[in-house]
């Protein structure tokens, strides 16, 4: 039902620069996003998508179907943001280069405004294959871990570890709640749907909590007093990642800086 | 689950000035929201095993497929109901922390957008939704009535601000702001609006089945709406 945060999830924990330490990862693909955003340029957002979908299937070894389909996740929103940039409505059509006439109205396009769009979806779409750079090859582990060395407050780690445990136990008690709906003829009509809905939220309320109940019980009986304690992973650092990452920026800032001049 | 008409602002939707000062606007709120959840887990250990509860729940709930309105895929926020059982406070640091793993896990919403989307979606969503639902309640309406007004306005009031979020950061050229907000409000709220509804009815569904039949449990959870214990109409 929720196949996706078993796949992103899996991937991660499958990939091939799964080892390779965190920080490094995180510095590349944050690093390159926040440069994709503050050059804001067509070219810089074309060449950083081909690079890392590049990276992304060939060296953390995504299946290109599968990556595809991530692609079409934010495409909906895409489209849809991009074609309110794209169309602006006037009383007037001199405002405009391409106009339709409708009723009193004015529905119409301008070269700047188509200028602004094609812009908008190439930033776009460059900044979301740098998140999934990072997300395909990350563990939610190894992030977590990252934040706390960045000294996010320890309530929001513990709470971050706690949530995404009970993340994977939840779906599979919604999955098994869905299965047996499903062979009871659930889900039937738009009616029966919110119906068989409501009904798999509330009992999931209820079957998770006695979940995260029982597990607190565990912990309790262990000596649990408010704080979570976690071995520090330790990864190894290699000088030739940074190196990379911080020539490509360096590459990508002269090419930006030579196609102004 | 391929087209999502979600209401996350994608990763890179945000020019870097509005990202930033959208992170900046919902950082009172974080630290606030913090403070609050560590001084109250010193005092109750069980009760960050209960946030934690809290916050998978509404994640998981995000990611169930909600009975299509407009033949697109669409999900529940989840805002109304985790405002409703956990109370607004507890959602902003659960809220925060759904968002990020919904970037991470699902890649729904992004990290430059994240305080754009936790200040729509974790702290003005959630405020008016329990807001309404209380104010409803004190009114005297029937508990059905608050809970979906309740619901539908918050998850109305998430789309109204994310769509001048939008707005503000893509000003029109004919019109400026006003004109923008319009385009992006029509636009999203084609499917955003019935989203809305379905939502609320939903919400409203799921408190019933759990006044009828889990009334321990929901009372246990008042732990977390320090004050606010939920109303029953009999």
């Amino acid at each position: 039902m929720s196949p996706n945060v078993i796949r992103i999830d899996h991937y991660a924990y499958m990939s091939p620069l799964r080892n390779v330490h965190p920080g490094e990862k995180i510095f590349f693909s944050l690093s390159t996003m926040l440069l994709v955003l503050a050059m804001d340029s067509i070219l810089i957002s074309g060449i950083v998508l081909g690079v890392m979908s590049l990276i992304i299937v060939w060296r953390a070894g995504v299946k290109c179907g599968y990556f595809l389909k991530l692609l079409a996740i934010p495409l909906g929103f895409l489209l849809l943001g991009c074609l309110a940039v794209l169309f602006s409505v006037s009383s007037e059509g001199a405002d405009y280069d391409y106009f339709i006439k409708v009723g009193a109205v004015f529905i119409g396009v301008s070269v700047d405004s188509f200028w602004n769009a094609v812009q908008l979806f190439t930033r776009s779409l460059a900044a979301v294959v740098c998140l999934y750079m990072l997300i395909l090859t990350t563990p939610i582990n190894h992030i977590i871990c990252i934040l706390q060395r960045l000294g996010v407050p320890a309530i929001i780690i513990n709470l971050m570890v706690l949530i995404y445990n009970n993340i994977f136990l939840f779906v599979r008690s919604a999955d098994e709640i869905y299965i047996a709906q499903v062979s009871r003829y659930g889900y039937h009509g738009w009616v029966g749907q919110i119906r068989s809905l409501s009904l798999l939220c509330s009992n999931l309320l209820v079957k998770s909590l006695k979940a995260s109940n029982d597990a607190f019980n565990g912990m309790i009986s262990r000596g649990f007093d408010g704080e979570l304690k976690f071995v520090d992973e330790v990864f190894e650092t290699k000088a030739g990642n940074i190196a990379a990452t911080v020539i490509l920026n360096c590459l990508l800032i002269t090419i930006y800086l030579s196609g102004r001049v | 689950m391929s087209f999502v008409f979600g209401m996350h602002i994608m990763e890179g939707f945000l020019p870097m000035k509005w990202a930033a000062l959208w992170s900046i606007a919902a950082l009172p709120f974080i630290i606030a929201g913090c403070r609050q959840i560590a001084g109250v887990v010193r005092e109750e250990p069980k009760l960050l095993a209960l946030l934690a509860f809290a916050g998978a729940f509404v994640f998981v709930l995000s990611s169930l497929k909600m009975p299509s309105v407009t033949g697109s895929c669409s999900h529940p926020t989840g805002v109304g109901l985790g405002a409703i059982l956990f109370g607004p406070g507890a959602m902003v640091i659960l809220g925060m922390i759904v968002l990020l793993f919904q970037a991470l896990l699902l890649a729904h919403g992004g990290i430059t957008t994240l305080g754009a989307n936790v200040f729509s979606m974790a702290i003005v969503g959630p405020f008016v939704a329990y807001g309404v639902y209380r104010l409803m309640s004190k009114l005297g309406a029937p508990q059905g009535l608050s809970v979906f007004s309740g619901a539908a306005l918050g998850s109305l009031i998430t789309y109204l601000v994310t769509a001048a979020q939008l707005a503000l950061a893509h000003p029109a050229e004919v019109g400026g702001f006003y004109a923008s907000l319009v385009k992006f409000a029509a636009i999203f709220g084609v499917t955003q609006i019935p989203i809305s509804i379905a939502e609320g009815l939903l919400t409203v569904m799921v408190m019933n089945l759990l006044m009828a039949y889990s009334r321990d449990e929901i009372e246990s959870l008042s732990l977390l709406r320090n004050g606010g214990s939920i109303h029953v109409n009999n």
